[in-house]
Parts: structure tokens; sequence; C-alpha cells
């Protein structure tokens, strides 16, 4: 994370994948698919803002074993605002996923199983942040804020990664539907999602870095 | 081992003699299942009996479980200096377990008696039930140790509980649904082999993190 702060190439190089991203995810050639049509685009946006959300989180775990371990509270720091940066990409997820089965599900809510565990593990989050502002000071807040944040980690992981399987989701890939793989055959959507997943997830790291700043400059 | 007997008998005692924990935990129980047979007249289709049982079970395991640290913060400057964590932590989650299972089962006839529903497989239906409570009891435990330490700390333990406790929930409920539809434990072992991998995620978590949430 510190490294992060002090360097700003790959401030640059989020920059230019998500130029990258907005061009070619909405002027690329797409493969014609019956109802998913043109609405396939929505895989640059909404599934790397999950996968960028997910990774930021895997950030503020480790960052909160480091703080158990070290009793440093920079570490504490940063996983509070790893997880705050993180929460509002989710948001923008399941905003543009609801956007998307407006079009093809037919409606923005339809019981679908992975909608319902997004929809857990914002409150899962969401349960962090309230919790952060019942304690006073630094130190108990601290470790008591890490402590949950790992448990409501592995919810997360049993939530967005083993509920969902048991069911058939209306998700591309889940439940006889076809996924990634049959879609793209001649791989034009890869081309231009993995760029998007690191873009989303730097573009996420780059405000929580300013976050970081903003936070330090306070306690000042 | 000897350690972790005294700290349940002494909950055990301390609950006999204070009482009121216990007899608020069965009115509570009595009122929400009476609260449900008035307002649905008896007639509940099989899905509905399912959730509200499980619903019920799930305010009333947070209220119970909500007290275990709570009612320690004068008595654990002596824990510190005569307990490891790791022995604290067991007698609360056997004692929470002994808890769990009990208001589980005494909802579950208090259902039974408003309304009877018949289970077409008792037995995986109950190896169903005690792996969910398992998971509750571990997930509360850690929790309420959590909020005893925050500054508002009943809010906190359904604030934080609830979430939390989903996981294990959704797949016992789905499973129990399953069961009282007249499937077999054949047809629904893999949510079974998740529910028992989740709960074994949550007891080794707790054993891990229970120190950092104890010290002071």
């Amino acid at each position: 994370m510190e490294y992060f702060i002090k360097t700003s190439w790959w401030k640059w190089l989020a920059l230019g994948l998500l130029v990258y991203t907005v061009i070619g995810g909405f002027l690329f050639d797409v493969p014609r698919l019956p109802i998913l049509n043109e609405t396939v685009r929505v895989l640059h946006f909404h599934v790397p803002m999950w996968f960028g959300m997910i990774l930021l989180f895997i950030g503020a775990a480790i960052f909160s074993v480091r703080y158990l371990l070290t009793q440093d509270l920079k570490y504490d720091l940063y996983s509070k605002e790893l997880i705050e940066t993180g929460f509002f990409l989710g948001i923008l997820g399941l905003a543009t996923g609801m956007l998307w089965a407006n079009f093809t599900w037919g409606e923005p809510w339809s019981n679908d199983p992975k909608q319902n565990s997004t929809a857990i593990g914002m409150l899962l989050y969401f349960a962090y942040m309230i919790l952060r502002g019942s304690i006073t000071d630094d130190h108990q807040r601290g470790r008591i804020a890490a402590v949950y944040n790992i448990l409501a980690f592995f919810m997360l992981i049993a939530l967005l990664f083993i509920i969902p399987r048991m069911t058939d989701s209306l998700h591309p890939g889940n439940g006889g539907n076809p996924g990634f793989n049959v879609y793209d055959l001649d791989s034009d959507l890869r081309m231009v999602f993995y760029p998007a997943i690191l873009g989303w997830t730097l573009l996420g790291l780059w405000i929580a870095t300013i976050k970081v700043r903003i936070s330090k400059l306070n306690l000042l | 081992m000897n350690r972790i007997k005294t700290l349940l008998i002494k909950e055990f005692s301390l609950d006999f003699r204070t009482k009121y924990p216990f007899y608020s935990l069965i009115s509570y129980l009595l009122s929400l299942s009476y609260i449900c047979y008035l307002s649905f007249q008896g007639t509940l289709s099989l899905e509905t009996w399912n959730a509200l049982w499980w619903i019920i079970v799930l305010v009333t395991t947070t209220t119970a479980i909500g007290k275990s640290f709570i009612q320690e913060s004068d008595r654990s400057i002596y824990y510190y200096f005569l307990l490891r964590p790791s022995e604290l932590l067991l007698s609360k989650l056997l004692y929470n377990l002994i808890y769990v299972v009990s208001l589980t089962g005494l909802c579950y006839l208090l259902m039974q008696l408003f309304f009877p529903q018949h289970i077409a497989n008792p037995s995986a239906f109950t190896l169903n039930g005690a792996l969910v409570s398992i998971g509750l009891a571990g997930a509360f435990t850690l929790i309420s140790s959590i909020s005893a330490s925050t500054n508002s700390q009943s809010n906190m333990m359904s604030v934080l509980g609830f979430p939390v406790a989903i996981p294990v929930l959704l797949m016992g409920v789905t499973n129990s649904r399953k069961l009282i539809a007249g499937k077999a434990l054949e047809d629904i072992q893999g949510s079974i082999t998740s529910l028992v991998s989740v709960d074994v995620i949550i007891i080794a978590l707790i054993f891990v993190l229970f120190p950092y949430s104890w010290k002071k």
C-alpha cells in the first residue's frame, strides 16, 4: 500500500486501461446472441467492478490480519479505506447488473441466488462500517474491526462461491446457461474484459489511496 | 478439561440461580410463535412453516447468545489470569450450543403444536437442524464477544449477527424445506456437505480470532 501511495505509474496505467475499456467496450464488435444482443457489453463494466471489489476486500482482509499481528494502526486505516472503496465498487456493480437484468431478465430484481448473495454481502460490510462507528478507542476499534472483517470475508466467500453453486442461477454460465467460453469463440470479449478487470481494480486502489491520505491529514 | 467443566457448571448454576434469562427466552419463544399462530389463523404452507420456524430460532438465539459475554464484563479480569482463551471459548461455545439446540428443538415443538406439519424424513431433518445450530452457535459466540466491547452492546449483536448468520441459515432453510417436502438425505448430500464445511470454517475461525477480540 505504501508503494502505491508513493508511486504514480499505475495511475496512468489505470487511466489508459479505462479509456481503452470504455472505447473498446462500446465500439468493438461483440458476438450476436439471442436475448443478450448488445447488452453483452455490460461484461466490461458489471463483472470487472465485482472482480475489483473482491480484490479490494482480499486486500482489506490481508491488512486486517497484519493489524492483528503488528498492532500498527496504519494497517487498520488501509483495511478500512479498502473496504469503503470496495463497497462503493460493489454498489456500482450491483447497479449496472440490475440495469442489465432489466433488459435481459425483464426485471431489475428477479430473486437470482447471486443477486441475493450480493445483497447479503453488502449487508455484511455495511455492518462493518456500523461496528467501526460504535467504538471510540482507536486500538480497540482496530482490533475488533479486524476480527469482524476476517469473519465477514470468509462468510462472503461462502456466500459468493458456495451458495450460488448449489442452486440454479439466471446468470450466464450457471444452471444450464451457456457461459463466457461459449459466447466468446473468437476472443473479442476477452480482449477488453481482462484489461477492464485490471483497470477497475486499479481505479478502486487509486480512490483508496486518496482516502488514506485524506484520513492521515485529518489525524494531524 | 477440568476448567472447562467448572466453567460450564458455573454458567448453568448462574442460570439456575438468576432464572430470569432462561424464562425470558421461553416467553420470547412462546409469544413469537403465538403471534404467528394468531396472525396466520392456522393455515400455513410448507415453505411458510419452515421460514417462520427458522426466523423465530434466529431471533431467539441472537437474544440468548448476546448476553454470554456482556454479563462477563466484571469477571473477565480474573479470567485473564486464570484461563487460556481457547478454554474460555470452548466452554462458552458448548454452553451456547446447548442453548441453541434446545431452543431450536423447543421452537420446533411449539410450531408443531400450533401448526401441525408432517416431516417426511425425521432423522435427516434433525441432522440438518443440528448442523445449523452448530454454525449459529459458533458465529454468534464470536459476534457476542465482539459486540461486548462496543458501546451499544445489544444493538450490535443483531446488526453484526444477522448478516454473518445468513450463509448458514440460508443453506439450512433450503435443506429443511426439501426434507419436509419428502426428499431423501441422498438428494441433498451436496448441500449437507457444504453446510458441514461452512461449520468447520466458522469453528476454526473463531478459535483463531477469539484471543484477539477478547484481550482488552
